[in-house]
């Protein structure tokens, strides 16, 4: 090969060797935030928790959407990324919805979808988008969080669907992550907890029975149960971001470490090139001259 | 005054607002005003849209909340539960104002009438107008 077409093939890998390893830097810090901002929102959900499991559990309250209902429609909200280059989050998604797919085959599923992938998600898997959400702010302002919530509560009061199930990727560690899909409303106390990490030690647990209630138990838990639904989405919906980014950030190192491997090689085959154009200049001038001589 | 102090956390979903040893506590909750002193019983209330006025060594800080739930326990620690909480100095006021403005026009101009939730329109309005009502007491002080 040429040196000067070796030369700038070696430029254009350096270049994105150089915009691949800004994207990792970048990721890391976006994923670090997102852990953060989900960890800032434990205290509420642990209180929120004891309420509910208090009022529920314990003195036998109930609200709607704490209630299983009969149907055979099932309302899906898939989470998944905007943007793409983050190896196979988005992916990973997608399986885990066409799993659940396969496995209730006798159900009608609407979605509720946030982000572009999870458009291109739910239309491979035939599933009609009933309300998509693609212009969220980076790590999800409150109010934004309350019209998703709000937007699902509304389509979940007004069909019969049986239940709402969230497709999203649970934030294991930096390097572990996972899809999954979990069940949303009607609320389980349980696996609402597990949901958001609260650890169930049912010494530690405080009873509520000394407390006076205003105006009453009832309307206590009315306003408790959102305020739960509330914590659960965001938390999902930040670990779900988390993962994203952690996925980039690995796929990132990945292209980088190729890169440079590359370079590498183009490197070696540069310098062979130069070494055989050198030697044969020399073979020409030596040649040259034995001919005059 | 007496030396016991309450320990006051206002918390959201999205962060804890605020944590910290405090004398009273005035909040107004579904059935009326509440002031909450030191040794009160244990009581779980739920709150309207309105102030929370924090006094702690002679000064009264003031807090703009969306409704929520107020959490008195035996051991004089209070935790708030809100929707959505603003200290009175980091609520930006003209955004407030813009806001408030935008939804009563919504709510006078609109040809639409049955796509208008009322309900939420005047949830709005009441939420702008705490924020800016609180403020405005602020700058006054």
């Amino acid at each position: 090969m040429q040196t000067k077409t070796i030369k700038q093939k070696m430029k254009s890998v350096q270049n994105i060797g150089k915009i691949t390893k800004a994207m990792e830097m970048i990721s890391v810090s976006k994923m670090k935030k997102s852990v953060q901002k989900r960890l800032a929102s434990d205290v509420f959900a642990e209180r929120s928790f004891e309420l509910l499991e208090n009022l529920h559990v314990h003195k036998k309250l109930s609200h709607p959407y704490l209630e299983s209902r009969d149907g055979n429609k099932v309302l899906m909200v898939i989470i998944a990324s905007n943007k793409g280059l983050c190896g196979g989050y988005n992916m990973n998604v997608s399986k885990q919805v066409t799993r659940f797919i396969d496995t209730n085959s006798e159900v009608t599923i609407d979605a509720i979808v946030v982000g572009k992938q999870s458009e291109k998600i739910a239309k491979r898997n035939n599933i009609n988008i009933v309300a998509s959400f693609t212009e969220f702010s980076d790590y999800y302002t409150a109010s934004e969080v309350r019209s998703f919530l709000h937007s699902i509560t509304q389509q979940y009061d007004n069909d019969n669907y049986r239940e709402v199930v969230i497709a999203y990727t649970k934030f294991v560690s930096s390097l572990a992550f996972e899809a999954q899909i979990t069940p949303f409303i009607p609320l389980n106390v349980d696996t609402a907890e597990k949901l958001a990490h609260i650890e169930n030690t049912t010494n530690a647990k405080r009873k509520f029975a000394l407390y006076s209630f205003e105006p009453n138990e009832q309307e206590v838990l009315n306003k408790a149960v959102p305020a739960v639904l509330m914590t659960v989405i965001y938390q999902l919906l930040l670990e779900s971001l988390a993962s994203e980014h952690s996925s980039r950030v690995m796929a990132m190192r990945n292209a980088s470490d190729n890169a440079v491997e590359m370079l590498d090689e183009l490197k070696l085959n540069y310098n062979r090139a130069r070494q055989a154009a050198i030697t044969q200049e020399i073979s020409e001038i030596v040649g040259g001259s034995a001919a005059v001589s | 005054m007496s030396d016991k102090k309450l320990h006051l956390t206002i918390t959201t979903p999205l962060r804890t607002v605020y944590t910290n040893d405090i004398d009273q506590l005035t909040v107004t909750t579904s059935v009326g005003e509440l002031t909450i002193l030191p040794d009160h019983i244990p009581l779980i209330t739920t709150l309207e849209i309105g102030q929370v006025m924090v006094k702690n060594d002679g000064h009264e800080v003031y807090y703009a909340i969306d409704g929520g739930i107020l959490e008195v326990r035996h051991d004089n620690k209070v935790v708030i539960l809100s929707d959505r909480s603003e200290n009175a100095s980091e609520i930006d006021i003209e955004r407030a104002k813009e806001a408030l403005k935008r939804a009563e026009d919504i709510k006078n101009n609109s040809s639409d009438v049955d796509n208008v939730d009322y309900n939420k329109l005047e949830r709005d309005i009441a939420k702008e107008l705490n924020r800016v009502k609180l403020t405005e007491k602020n700058q006054r002080r």
